[in-house]
């Protein structure tokens, strides 16, 4: 049967298809296949719910007059199926973008409608996004409305004391910031019994008020409040006292570099451009600058900037949280182990205090293939053994293989720690250093970032970053394999003021994600004000 | 005339939703099969009319969670009561203004929202509930759309009196089922028990892992099981350090119900290894220590950590083999493979997979295919082949001229 079969189309192939006709075949095989009507794309999902979006913004845009058709527009935006906004939370929507047009008006009767509708209170989460939207557009509103936001705002908050969490707070201290009753918002805050977790717009909200009615002290202590629990000044903030400075004799542009002063805090492009143009409209001239890193010159005004203090007792501190949480950490096994630990300990006691503390592997890692052979160790040793100073060098025990050669004039001259090869060596540098006084400088290339951040505290961690700063040398390599051992910095990397009135603030620069950091962790740029 | 039974159940399920349609009136949320056949409209499930009427007199302002089971999900704790409340009062509040927020959640659901301590986790987790839930309702609304085509095929098919072949019809091969193949690897996997190498499943990480981590652990370990069952000369896997009440442990038997069953081949125990097996003869697998693995040791027990790190990496197990004084080993890949990006921590079952292979004929470059192919540099950087051979200088090649691409990238970005 098969083999008939075969016979048969052998047989009668040629005479059906003939030449022409298979060669347009396989061309119509080869071609792409267009469809010949293009199908919709499906409404669902995140197309069908922007569809949706933008049916509400461009009612909301379009309408001019207070009456408006909502429940047409409910129906309409309903009838796309499969979108994410379905009849509970379509009030919610309608009513965040409203409020993103800043339309209070239209806020106002889609309210109206709502109660109308429902014919009882419409719920909570409904009443917080009214108030919220009338915060947005507070300038506009009546004292009707005031009224009305305050009565809700107090009963909102005796209702639901209980329950009270940092969104419902915010909502709350927003809508009594709209009011004449504005002071109740910190005793508000001060109730709720939540505040290590209350949010950054609640106190910007208070802050804003407080500077708009005139209230320097009260202003200043929120924001002070603000940067504890935050670590973040935002930009409202600063143009509102500004503001407040254009007005009343008796604020001062200084009371913002003052606050940057006593908090050490380190602010970002904008704010700075912004804290420029103020300055300039009331007369007093600013420049861009740099600081000289040996000397701690300014550029422009040949200042001398601060010192930067470690006291012994903060330097106690850092010893005792660096052991505790970097050191050991969670568990001792995860960065070394308690015999050697214990052995480290043992020895430093014995050899203390070191000049100089060298972290051997960075040293020959981080310059490698800048100096012809492996030599660099050696020269930067002699360097140190010349100037007669007491030499640790640390690494871990493979360091030997890659030293070779020289590794018997360094064990001749300096004292030697090598860690077991599983463990970290990063942790035995820095504790070495700081277990040997305060005096202690390291060698390392290394910021010690990760380290930093283990330590917790944003006080704790200030202070390690101006120790680490003092006492960390560099190192620059020139042609010719000419080794130089860069000082640290010592000056203050901080907002400062000078003798004669000269302010210095630093500012960092705008950022690309991904883009380089400075090697050294120093601000980018300084700003040198003549007050 | 002959129907499979296949069709059989078709026809008998149609049956069934012609019928609830016409009873289902009462209950208005029902997904339904809206004539298949005959109509012409792209969505086969509608749902009733009825709620649409809502919209213009809403009776009382709806909210988002209103069946919500609060003893249950508490367990009667007074505090654990408030702190619901909060969250249910946040998650109206999301919910109303449109973020992603499912519409409804299960009561472990409800227990893990409440597990989350920082508001931003919450929200990331909502979205993540959200996303699940569309992807099931989508996919039903997908399977009623098949069928309906299905069907629509069967009844325009030219019908012939004589016996019907082909798929889902008649056939001259007898049906394996998945019984009968899920006996023949069960028995492989009892053969293993008896004669097999075993490995160790370290199970003791729960609480260094989140609750993501934790679920995806759990998959992972059911992904390593049925992969070793269908192996060819599968281990004997034992986890140890089994908590019973971790999550991990959890979620793996609540995707396999009969693992405690006498007859199901699964061995987990309580014990730690070190009262399994003698000291010297474990090896702790692990990425972070120095120890390459030269070949497979058929004399020593392999024990592979139940952890997934995606979050920040920590040598715990470095640290438990070190505490316990075990030998470690890592595998070879930087011996054999040029990498490209990634860390060089493997998946539990991609370990397994390995581990396997290189027991049957300690071929590292076989057994490394497993690893997934966008972690390695090259295509063919599987071939890299013998030690020390000419290809280990092309390799530094083809790295230099990744990493130099990479910069041109980036300036070309700027």
């Amino acid at each position: 049967m098969c083999s008939l079969l075969r016979k048969h189309l052998h047989w009668n192939l040629p005479k059906l298809v003939s030449a022409r006709q298979t060669s347009i075949y396989t061309q119509r095989l080869l071609s792409v296949v267009t469809p010949d009507i293009i199908v919709p794309r499906k409404m669902k999902g995140r197309f069908a719910s922007e569809e949706q979006k933008r049916i509400i913004s461009e009612f909301v845009i379009k309408s001019n007059s207070s009456i408006n058709d909502w429940g047409a527009l409910k129906s309409s935006v309903l009838s796309i199926e499969r979108g994410y906004i379905n009849e509970k939370n379509i009030n919610g929507c309608i009513l965040e973008i409203c409020s993103q047009q800043k339309r209070l008006d239209l806020v106002k009767s889609f309210m109206k409608y709502v109660k109308q509708c429902s014919q009882s209170k419409p719920n909570i989460a409904l009443e917080l996004l009214y108030i919220r939207s009338c915060y947005k557009s507070r300038y506009e509103l009546t004292d009707d409305d005031q009224y009305e936001i305050q009565t809700n705002c107090q009963s909102l908050f005796k209702n639901n004391l209980h329950l009270l969490n940092s969104v419902l707070l915010e909502g709350i201290v927003m809508g009594i910031c709209c009011t004449t009753l504005w002071r109740d918002s910190l005793k508000f805050i001060k109730e709720s019994k939540i505040e290590g977790d209350v949010t950054l717009n609640t106190f910007v909200s208070v802050i804003l008020r407080a500077f708009e009615e005139g209230e320097i002290d009260l202003g200043w202590t929120t924001v002070q409040n603000m940067f504890n629990l935050h670590r973040i000044i935002p930009l409202e903030i600063i143009a509102a006292w500004f503001n407040l400075c254009e007005k009343n004799i008796n604020c001062s542009h200084r009371r913002v570099l003052e606050f940057l002063r006593d908090n050490e805090y380190i602010i970002r492009d904008n704010l700075a451009e912004l804290i420029r143009s103020k300055l300039k409209q009331s007369g007093i001239k600013t420049t861009t600058t740099m600081i000289y890193h040996n000397s701690g010159k300014c550029k422009n005004c040949n200042q001398v900037l601060e010192h930067a203090e470690v006291t012994n007792s903060d330097f106690k501190i850092l010893q005792e949280r660096f052991l505790s949480n970097v050191m050991i950490g969670k568990n001792i096994f995860n960065n070394s182990s308690p015999q050697e630990l214990n052995d480290f300990k043992d020895f430093i006691e014995i050899t203390a205090p070191y000049d100089v503390v060298v972290d051997g592997l960075n040293l020959a890692y981080a310059y490698r293939g800048k100096i012809g052979d492996h030599s660099l160790t050696k020269i930067v040793m002699k360097n140190f053994i010349e100037k007669k100073l007491k030499v640790l060098l640390i690494g871990r025990k493979h360091l030997v293989k890659i030293l070779g050669k020289e590794f018997d004039f360094i064990k001749q001259n300096a004292h030697i720690f090598f860690t077991n090869d599983l463990s970290k060596d990063d942790p035995f540098v820095l504790y070495a250093a700081m277990y040997s006084g305060i005096d202690t400088q390291i060698l390392t290339r290394d910021l010690m970032r990760g380290h930093k951040y283990l330590l917790g505290d944003a006080a704790v961690k200030s202070i390690f970053q101006k120790w680490l700063q003092k006492h960390r040398l560099r190192l620059r390599i020139r042609a010719g394999d000419k080794v130089i051992i860069k000082e640290p910095i010592t000056y203050l990397q901080a907002t400062q003021e000078s003798a004669n009135g000269i302010w210095h603030m630093p500012y960092q620069e705008f950022k690309e994600p991904g883009s380089w950091s400075k090697p050294d962790s120093s601000p980018d740029k300084w700003m040198c004000i003549k007050m | 005339m002959l129907i499979s039974r296949w069709s059989l159940r078709i026809f008998s399920k149609l049956a069934f939703r012609n019928k609830s349609l016409v009873e289902g009136s009462k209950c208005p949320y029902l997904l339904k099969l809206f004539e298949p056949v005959t109509s012409a409209s792209r969505y086969y499930c509608i749902k009733l009319e009825g709620p649409s009427d809502t919209l213009n007199y809403q009776s009382n302002t709806p909210k988002p969670f209103d069946d919500i089971d609060y003893d249950s999900i508490t367990g009667g704790d007074e505090e654990t009561l408030s702190k619901l409340k909060r969250l249910i009062l946040e998650i109206d509040l999301l919910y109303e203004s449109g973020e992603q927020v499912p519409s409804h959640l299960r009561v472990d659901q409800w227990q893990n929202l409440l597990q989350l301590s920082s508001r931003s986790s919450r929200m990331k987790h909502l979205k993540y509930l959200f996303l699940i839930e569309k992807k099931k309702e989508n996919r039903i609304v997908r399977k009623l759309e098949k069928r309906a085509e299905r069907i629509e095929r069967y009844e325009n098919e030219p019908k012939n009196n004589h016996i019907e072949y082909g798929l889902l019809r008649n056939s001259m091969f007898h049906r394996i089922y998945e019984k009968q193949m899920n006996s023949l690897y069960n028995y492989r996997l009892c053969e293993a028990m008896l004669y097999g190498q075993d490995i160790l499943i370290d199970c003791s990480y729960d609480g260094h892992m989140s609750l993501k981590e934790q679920t995806n652990c759990a998959k992972q370990l059911l992904l390593m099981w049925s992969y070793n069952r269908t192996h060819k000369d599968p281990f004997n896997i034992i986890f140890c350090n089994v908590d019973k009440e971790s999550t991990v442990f959890k979620g793996l038997s609540k995707t396999i119900p009969t693992i405690d069953d006498p007859t199901f081949p699964l061995n987990y125990t309580k014990k730690n290894y070190l009262d399994l097996y003698p000291r010297e003869k474990l090896v702790y697998l692990t990425p972070h220590c120095n120890e390459e693995l030269k070949e497979y040791n058929h004399d020593d027990v392999y024990i592979i950590g139940a952890m997934v790190d995606k979050m920040k990496v920590e040598p715990l197990s470095l640290a438990k083999a070190k505490r316990d004084k075990i030998r470690m080993a890592k595998l070879p890949l930087d011996l054999y493979l040029d990498w490209k990006q990634g860390t060089k921590n493997l998946t539990i079952n991609q370990m397994i997979m390995i581990m396997a292979d290189l027991k049957i004929d300690n071929n590292w470059v076989s057994a490394l295919k497993h690893i997934p192919k966008r972690k390695i540099l090259d295509v063919d950087g599987y071939q890299r082949g013998l030690v020390g051979s000419n290809h280990k200088i092309s390799a530094k090649r083809i790295r230099d001229d990744f990493r130099r691409n990479s910069v041109y990238n980036l300036l070309i970005k700027k």
